[in-house]
């Protein structure tokens, strides 16, 4: 990416384009998914230098990985793999991953690095300052084409109880679907399923 | 303690807990206003939605004529998912799925009463903090948080228009205080009046399969009621809501009862497994919102919502048939 799509875009973020050029961003943003992981990075970033990010303090370092293993359900209990709506990801079950989402809970990874071997970097250091979202495994399942999943029908059904702006959140979470997973399809669906044996193991 | 320290000590406590008082009608009316203008104001704008480290490009035209309210949602990214929302209806084209859902909506019904309302004990359950002003798309914004005192329920962070309280960008906070999600306009114009062709679908939906809910029946004063209930629940959490209803694309009946805390609500889906249909287990997200699916009594039950998957699960298993209830 060119250092002028670069200020483009940062100028963007701090909503200082005019309309038209706002316009263009927008489209190029649409067309390229490369532009938008661009974009999710700068958010941080900008959230960061605006102060506007929030520092996990409410919850020490202990807390977050203990929280993370009660969400986890109990040991030998092998989930049915559900086929599931896309845009609907559905976190690994069992304790033999329970450690690594320990692990990877204190680094804060994010779901893209879950196949990265693993970085150890300083634990507080990471904690303080790393700007990524709060780690999830979290493996995209397929759907069956050509008819509602129920997730999707439940969702759509439960956007009506929400607040306002909760409704207005679902509605946006129902059409917001990663392009790329179509593609990536059977891919998904032997690795869930290689994922699911090594548990079962 | 000496009667000069207990002055002392209750004079200070007087400081602490008069601003709180205040504070928590200012965010009521904050969020109030906030929430009338999301709904009755006309705009059209661009908006980016972020969650997990993903962009989605969005445009909504939110149309207000004869005080009916008309809605569209459409993702700019190519996935041909798009939401048309009247005062009906709710038309959901799933262009990749090749289906459209049709939802009746239910505002004008007495459900209208399981909407969440800022109530007072709001704040028991999460505190209200206002955030340094700022200046976004060229507008005063106001700028706070409403936190929570527990790891049930996420955050909001939320930066309102000054002039029109329309919301110009919100952030969703996980029990981490971390974003776990946002959405934020990246342009939008507030006019007068939008012409009725802004709201019509782009897609053509010809050759897709139509999935419409049963039109409810008006004469009917009530929806049935459940005989389900959730034993363990967060605290604050409350049943806003209780019917049993057939929803579009599915063959059998489902139950359906709503939990709120006042800010967010949790719905739990019961129904029989059904032939041919998935079985969920366990636990899914989508975006910030949570989902937990279990089997209770040979039925399928799953509750979700804008809250932790602590929250979700908690309530799903405890989910049981109720005392003294038959089906």
């Amino acid at each position: 990416m060119s250092d002028k799509t670069e200020e483009l875009l940062s100028v963007w973020l701090d909503n200082e384009l005019d309309e038209k050029e706002s316009e263009l961003v927008v489209r190029r943003l649409t067309r390229s998914e490369e532009l938008r992981d661009t974009v999710a990075r700068y958010f941080l970033i900008g959230d960061a230098v605006r102060g506007e990010l929030v520092t996990p303090r409410a919850m020490e370092l202990s807390d977050r990985v203990s929280a993370r293993l009660d969400q986890e359900p109990a040991a030998g209990q092998v989930a049915v793999k559900p086929r599931s709506a896309a845009g609907w990801r559905r976190p690994l079950a069992g304790a033999a991953v329970a450690a690594t989402v320990a692990v990877a809970a204190v680094l804060g990874l994010r779901s893209g690095d879950f196949d990265a071997e693993l970085e150890l970097a300083p634990v507080a250091d990471v904690a303080e300052t790393s700007p990524v979202p709060e780690y999830s495994v979290a493996v995209p399942l397929t759907r069956r084409a050509g008819s509602p999943d129920r997730l999707s029908r439940y969702y759509l059904n439960h956007s009506e109880y929400a607040t306002m702006l909760g409704a207005q959140g679902s509605l946006v979470r129902m059409i917001s679907v990663p392009a790329k997973e179509a593609e990536v399809l059977d891919e998904d669906l032997n690795r869930d399923q290689a994922e699911l044996d090594t548990e079962i193991q | 303690m000496s009667q000069a320290r207990l002055f002392l000590f209750a004079f200070f406590l007087s400081l602490s807990a008069a601003p709180a008082l205040g504070a928590e009608t200012e965010a009521r009316e904050l969020l109030q206003r906030m929430d009338q203008a999301v709904e009755s104001l006309n705009y059209e704008g661009t908006f980016v939605h972020i969650v997990d480290g993903r962009v989605e490009t969005m445009n909504v035209v939110h149309r207000v004529q004869d005080g009916k309210v008309t809605e569209r949602l459409v993702s700019l990214d190519g996935s041909g998912r798009e939401i048309i929302r009247d005062e009906d209806q709710v038309t959901c084209i799933l262009a990749d799925q090749q289906s459209v859902l049709v939802e009746q909506r239910k505002a004008d019904s007495p459900l209208r009463s399981a909407l969440p309302r800022y109530s007072e004990g709001l704040f028991d359950h999460y505190e209200f903090v206002r955030l340094r002003d700022a200046t976004r798309l060229g507008r005063k914004a106001i700028s706070f948080e409403i936190r929570p005192r527990d790891k049930y329920r996420y955050g909001y962070r939320l930066w309102m228009d000054r002039d029109t309280g329309m919301l110009l960008k919100a952030q969703l906070i996980d029990i981490y205080r971390k974003v776990a999600e946002q959405l934020m306009f990246v342009s939008i114009n507030l006019p007068d009046t939008i012409p009725a062709e802004m709201l019509k679908p782009t897609i053509s939906t010809d050759d897709f399969t139509w999935y419409v809910q049963e039109q409810r029946n008006q004469a009917e004063p009530s929806p049935s009621v459940t005989g389900w209930v959730a034993g363990n629940l967060p605290p604050g959490f409350e049943l806003t809501a209780n019917m049993v209803e057939r929803m579009a694309g599915a063959a059998e009946a489902t139950d359906h009862l709503v939990y709120s805390d006042g800010m967010a609500s949790v719905s739990v889906f019961i129904e029989e497994p059904g032939q041919g249909s998935e079985q969920l287990s366990g636990e899914t997200r989508i975006g910030a919102a949570s989902a937990y699916s279990t089997m209770v009594d040979g039925f399928q039950v799953t509750a979700m919502g804008e809250v932790p998957p602590v929250t979700t699960q908690m309530i799903a298993r405890s989910i049981s048939a109720g005392a003294g209830q038959s089906r």
